[in-house]
């Protein structure tokens, strides 16, 4: 009984092992790029904060362009051409299960999409804090925007997790990116939240809060139907 | 499992919508080299992920080093080296970077090893994989599995596509691997020449079904084209092991896989003069093996 467990610790220790090692393998080949778009968002910001109207609608699309494309940056080199460069193979032969596999894209794609995003919602809302110029109230709408996107990532990382096709991929892409005016739209029509937009304090209100929720949970979900859908797969080349 | 098994496949089944692997009974012994041989879309490489525990078998049960895959393939993969024709490397990694990927995840990895093989098969360890010839990136791919020292290596169709130069050069380090007797390979190929080379037992395949599978020296041995001329009124006996026949003219053909003394005996009682009783190389049987496989289909 103690062997069985102690071979089943060293086994897990091994996998946990394997799979930190794949995901800096990721970070290895992803780093200069999206160190790069990093730098867009931030110039972005940097627009944003000037205070002129052309200025601050051109460095919100420059932001919102940078976080579209550090998704579409990891979903493609990390997933889709992984597979299509046929690496998936030599990574298969590694001791590692499908599962660990999938834990260590999960973990990397997720990982390091979540690093930027932080470091450009941490920065833009630094930015509207400090500017007089900018309402504060843009606070919550920044955050519901910028979690729209990491949603919109999500979403297209799994279809390319799940369905294994760069076709699927590059329509929910697309789609995804279409969604991200109508959305703003959307928001902008509730009226509990656009009221604030310009205010100078940030109000956090019941639906501001309820959008937020929802974007949270609707990550969650994607994350784990990601992980159940992998886990019923039989063949993996 | 006997531990004297590398490899078992028993009544192995994997069916796609167009093609089916079916009935695959395989064994390979610990120690042994086993080629194994069929035609493009035979189902070599869908039996060798079989045995990696990449696609799971709709029936029977696969058995690698004592582990049952694809169940557990994590387990079973520390001791196996594998290598396809579609596996590729990180084509904007250095092969520096490689074995230093390799090495984070194998603690036993032989960096001595890599060096000699480096050596070995001219490579340049801090070249991008991306500039490297196809020769460059089998040998770059060999150098990663054998510098683990796996006890069993599964190696599809390693040699196709490389120039003469570079497949000796493969051949030549699979050659020595061989020598240490606790390690099993598993060698598919359609290049009969290499498997005759490398192997002890031959495994032929195809359209999804193992035809036969024995010793090298076997196959070699019991194989025979015999050539013979006959007169006018010359009826071919019957005659056990006859895999073709061929009469034109006063002259005919017979190729056997049963041969044996009694065969030539037997024709020369009929009138026929035996002109050459010839050995058949690995290639003439493979394609004689596979002609009779699938005129018995047809019929």
């Amino acid at each position: 009984m103690n062997d069985a467990m102690s071979i089943s610790t060293l086994q897990s220790s091994d996998s946990s092992s394997i799979v930190r090692e794949l995901i800096r393998k990721d970070l290895y080949f992803n780093r200069g790029p999206l160190a790069l778009y990093v730098i867009v968002g931030l110039i972005g910001i940097g627009l944003i904060s000037v205070g002129h109207e052309t200025t601050f609608y051109v460095g919100g699309l420059l932001l919102i362009t940078a976080v579209i494309i550090i998704g579409a940056h990891l979903v493609y080199a990390n997933v889709v051409q992984e597979r299509n460069q046929q690496n998936l193979s030599l990574i298969m032969s590694l001791p590692i299960s499908y599962r660990d596999y999938s834990v260590a894209k999960i973990l990397a794609n997720l990982g390091f999409f979540s690093v930027a995003w932080l470091v450009l919602l941490g920065t833009a809302v630094i930015v509207i804090l400090a500017r007089e110029g900018l309402p504060n109230g843009l606070i919550p709408f920044t955050v519901i925007l910028l979690l729209e996107l990491f949603a919109a990532f999500v979403l297209v990382f799994a279809v390319a997790m799940i369905t294994e096709s760069e076709a699927w991929t590059t329509v929910i892409m697309t789609l995804t990116n279409i969604c991200v005016s109508l959305f703003m739209y959307g928001i902008n029509k509730i009226e509990s939240i656009q009221q604030y937009i310009d205010g100078q304090e940030a109000v956090w209100s019941g639906a501001a809060l309820t959008v937020i929720g929802i974007e949270i949970a609707v990550i969650a979900l994607l994350v784990s139907i990601t992980l159940w859908a992998q886990s019923r797969k039989h063949d993996y080349l | 499992m006997s531990e004297q098994q590398a490899i078992t496949l028993q009544g192995v089944g994997k069916h796609y919508e167009h093609f089916s692997l079916s009935d695959i009974n395989l064994s390979l012994e610990t120690g042994s080299v086993m080629g194994f041989i069929g035609p493009n879309g035979a189902g070599k490489s869908s039996t060798i992920r079989l045995i990696m525990g990449l696609i799971r078998a709709n029936e029977g049960q696969v058995t690698v080093l004592g582990y049952d895959m694809p169940q557990q393939m994590a387990a079973a993969k520390w001791d196996i080296g594998f290598a396809s024709e579609d596996m590729r490397l990180f084509k904007n990694g250095t092969l520096q970077w490689h074995i230093d990927f390799m090495s984070s995840i194998y603690p036993d990895f032989d960096m001595q090893y890599v060096s000699t093989l480096i050596k070995r098969f001219d490579l340049k360890p801090g070249q991008v994989v991306k500039g490297f010839s196809h020769g460059q990136r089998v040998k770059a791919g060999l150098l990663l599995i054998l510098a683990r020292r796996p006890k069993l290596l599964v190696l599809d169709e390693p040699t196709t596509g490389l120039d003469p130069v570079a497949r000796k050069e493969v051949i030549n380090e699979l050659m020595d691997v061989m020598m240490d007797e606790e390690r099993s390979i598993l060698f598919s190929s359609h290049n009969t020449q290499d498997v005759e080379q490398l192997s002890d037992t031959i495994t032929f395949i195809d359209h999804g079904r193992i035809i036969e599978s024995q010793d090298k020296e076997a196959f070699l041995e019991k194989w025979r084209r015999i050539r013979f001329q006959v007169q006018d009124t010359f009826e071919l006996p019957q005659m056990d092991g006859v895999v073709e026949s061929v009469l034109r003219g006063h002259l005919g053909v017979i190729t056997t896989d049963r041969f044996d003394d009694a065969m030539t005996a037997t024709l020369q009682q009929h009138g026929a003069t035996v002109q050459a009783v010839e050995p058949m190389t690995l290639e003439e049987i493979f394609v004689a093996e596979v002609q009779a496989s699938r005129d018995g289909e047809v019929a």
